[in-house]
């Protein structure tokens, strides 16, 4: 659907265009290239092709799919990652879904969007709205979806099908908490305040959800939202000074005494 | 006597702090890549690693650098053991402990030693 939207539009941008040059030509030469009028109704016929193809797209039901997917998912773009909120778990910036099934998806911004995947796997954009539903199916392998509003960049959200097996050791998993041992770096995490916008199931309760749901931090593959890969090193330079890696995100340079980093580290690293 | 004085200027020419070239220690092009998969350049700027960083001191000029940490003196055996084991060197130091082989330390010490 994607595809054949934007080469409709492509097209008759292009029409749009030319006759555009047409009337420029007429009015600054004294040159007639198709006659003003003509150029006119042109443009005319143009416009309102655009808006009938905008407004069919948007207004387009997917009936090929089936109409009871397997899955629902709610994904909600905030300022700089994406929060998932799965049946009984919430995780945070990668979407996995069993693959060629059918997914019900509800895309929720803060403000209006453009949401895209690459080709081949959403059957339906969200065009310019809030809150949109949309249904898709995917084949097996990793995809890349883009909320396009965001001001300073596209917030990157990764979609992984797998075959259903694996999508649903997945999901169990994440549907445990963490594990409850008290240790030096669960202290840490909550004196250090990051409870106040990360929530950890079986550990603490954010107080704002501001932050992506860190109970199986270990289990994705990067971190601030698809910037960095999940390692180590790039943990720790996160955690003392996130405005450095991602200027203007919501996570605070956090520049505490050593032995009270490595303490978090060590608690965040075993949150697998 | 000539030949003398033309041989002492010569030797001469060695007296700088003595230190093997970088490829002799380990592969500095493969050091540089570990830089990244590891993810050092997250806490430290390095010169031919993206980014600009400031949780840990710049590594630019690494290699005329007199001291690491101001705790040991710069040399290629020294910073492998930094790299591969901060708090056993300075315990109060913010650097964490990646768990970096013995081959990967020696690899990105190369590297740091060709930053001029």
């Amino acid at each position: 659907m994607t595809a054949w939207f934007l080469s409709l539009f492509a097209i008759l941008f292009g029409l749009l265009l030319f006759a555009g040059a047409a009337v420029l030509i007429s009015l600054t030469t004294r040159r007639d290239v198709l006659g003003a009028a003509t150029a006119r109704r042109l443009i005319s016929f143009v416009a309102i092709l655009v808006i009938a193809d905008v407004f069919l797209v948007s207004r387009s039901d997917p009936r090929r799919l089936d109409a009871q997917p397997a899955l629902s998912v709610i994904a909600i773009a905030h300022d700089t990652w994406w929060e998932l909120r799965y049946p009984g778990f919430a995780t945070a910036n990668e979407l996995h879904v069993p693959a060629d099934e059918t997914i019900a998806m509800r895309v929720v911004s803060d403000r209006r969007h453009l949401f895209m995947v690459g080709e081949g796997t959403v059957v339906r954009d969200s065009l310019f709205t809030r809150d949109t539903a949309l249904l898709f199916r995917a084949h097996a392998g990793t995809w890349n979806g883009h909320d396009f509003s965001r001001e300073h960049f596209a917030l990157p959200l990764a979609i992984i099908a797998e075959p259903r097996t694996a999508f649903d050791r997945w999901s169990a998993w994440q549907r445990t908490g963490a594990a409850e041992s008290p240790s030096n770096g669960r202290a840490v995490f909550q004196t250090a305040r990051c409870t106040y916008c990360h929530t950890v199931r079986g550990i603490d309760v954010a107080e704002q959800r501001l932050g992506p749901d860190l109970t199986h931090l270990g289990s994705r593959a990067t971190i601030a939202a698809g910037l960095l890969p999940n390692r180590d090193g790039y943990l720790a330079g996160w955690v003392v000074d996130a405005q450095e890696l991602k200027p203007g995100c919501g996570m605070p340079r956090n520049a505490m005494q050593p032995q009270r980093l490595h303490a978090l580290l060590a608690f965040l690293r075993q949150l697998r | 006597m000539k030949r003398a004085v033309v041989l002492l200027l010569f030797a001469f020419c060695a007296c700088r702090r003595s230190e093997p070239p970088a490829s002799m220690i380990g592969t500095p092009s493969r050091g540089r890549h570990l830089m990244t998969s590891y993810g050092c350049a997250a806490c430290h700027t390095i010169p031919g690693v993206a980014g600009e960083t400031f949780v840990g001191p710049p590594l630019t000029k690494m290699a005329r650098r007199a001291y690491i940490a101001g705790r040991l003196p710069n040399e290629p055996e020294h910073m492998i053991d930094w790299i591969r084991a901060p708090q056993a060197i300075d315990p109060a130091t913010a650097m964490p402990n990646l768990g970096v082989t013995e081959r990967d330390a020696r690899d990105m010490t190369a590297y740091l030693f060709t930053l001029r």
